[in-house]
């Protein structure tokens, strides 16, 4: 797995974000109803809001337990938990976004 | 919002069961919601090219489950015995002579809302409820009672303020039920109220709408 930092993860996941390039993992087969960006909950405005003020601090990665060339992000802040990985320039899934 | 997918565009996802990234295909599909509470019909997904499972959801679908998360999908079943339903249909009848046993959903979530809003009336609920049960088990003592399965579904929404309730009080969902109609009972038939009987009235208005 090359590491790509928090950096350039959060300028990916802002992007995915702002041009609606993103979509949600399913939990074999189903959708994860934790998941409150993929049900509607909240919206992608409301999550840019949230990855707005992370630092490096607010963020980890490992490698993906099926696929060790994929980074799954976490960002941790006030609270809400977003973990997604990248899969384009930009595009993201989203395993989860919950408080 | 820019990025839309049409159906047989492909993208990327890592699939389970073939365990790795994978090639994918966006196609329209039922998908479940994993809580049970129903399914999202022909929702645009991303489906393994190699084994045809679902793997993701892209944001455009998010309205779509939106609107299927939102309609009542929650079964609430609780055993009750025929005299309280007759007094959840005596009140449903006084608010609207049109209603149907199908009111008896909305009635009920109305107190529940307010149960939940109004701490006085909880505290009033918790106290009076034993008293209310004493004297229950004491006509259902009297003769055979019919029991009777209350049974509808409900929305989320109205699930996660059972579950609130619930939490806060301690009381299983067949009680809360049970307090619902001692204070519907109240409210309609012993000290009619005239605020509740205008609120409840206007949701007939809409709910029949």
């Amino acid at each position: 797995m090359s590491k790509i930092g928090f950096r350039t993860a959060k300028r990916l996941l802002v992007a995915a974000l702002e041009s609606g390039d993103y979509a949600h993992e399913l939990d074999r087969g189903s959708i994860e109803t934790k998941n409150l960006l993929a049900t509607g909950r909240v919206s992608a405005d409301e999550v840019l809001d949230l990855v707005a003020p992370c630092r490096g601090q607010n963020h980890s990665s490992s490698a993906h337990h099926f696929d060790a060339r994929i980074e799954v992000h976490i960002l941790k802040i006030n609270g809400w938990y977003i973990k997604f990985y990248v899969l384009g320039d930009p595009s993201v899934m989203f395993i989860s976004v919950h408080q | 919002m820019t990025k839309f997918y049409e159906p047989g565009d492909k993208s990327q996802a890592i699939c389970p069961h073939c365990k790795g990234l994978v090639a994918t295909t966006f196609a329209y599909r039922n998908v479940a919601f994993n809580d049970g509470s129903g399914f999202v019909p022909n929702v645009l997904v991303s489906v393994c090219d190699h084994c045809d499972a679902n793997l993701a959801i892209p944001a455009q679908s998010t309205p779509a489950i939106r609107r299927a998360r939102e309609s009542a999908s929650i079964p609430l079943e609780v055993n009750l015995r025929a005299p309280e339903l007759e007094i959840l249909d005596t009140a449903a009848y006084e608010i609207d002579q049109d209603a149907t046993s199908r009111f008896r959903k909305p009635l009920i979530a109305y107190y529940l809302q307010r149960l939940q809003a109004d701490a006085t009336l909880l505290e009033t609920a918790r106290h009076d409820f034993p008293i209310w049960m004493e004297e229950r088990k004491s006509i259902y003592a009297r003769c055979s009672i019919p029991k009777r399965r209350l049974s509808f579904k409900v929305t989320p929404r109205t699930q996660a303020l059972m579950v609130e309730l619930q939490e806060k009080t301690g009381w299983q969902k067949t009680s809360l039920v049970r307090i619902v109609v001692m204070l519907v009972k109240r409210d309609f038939i012993s000290q009619p109220s005239p605020e509740a009987l205008s609120d409840l009235r206007q949701v007939a208005a809409v709910v029949n709408a």
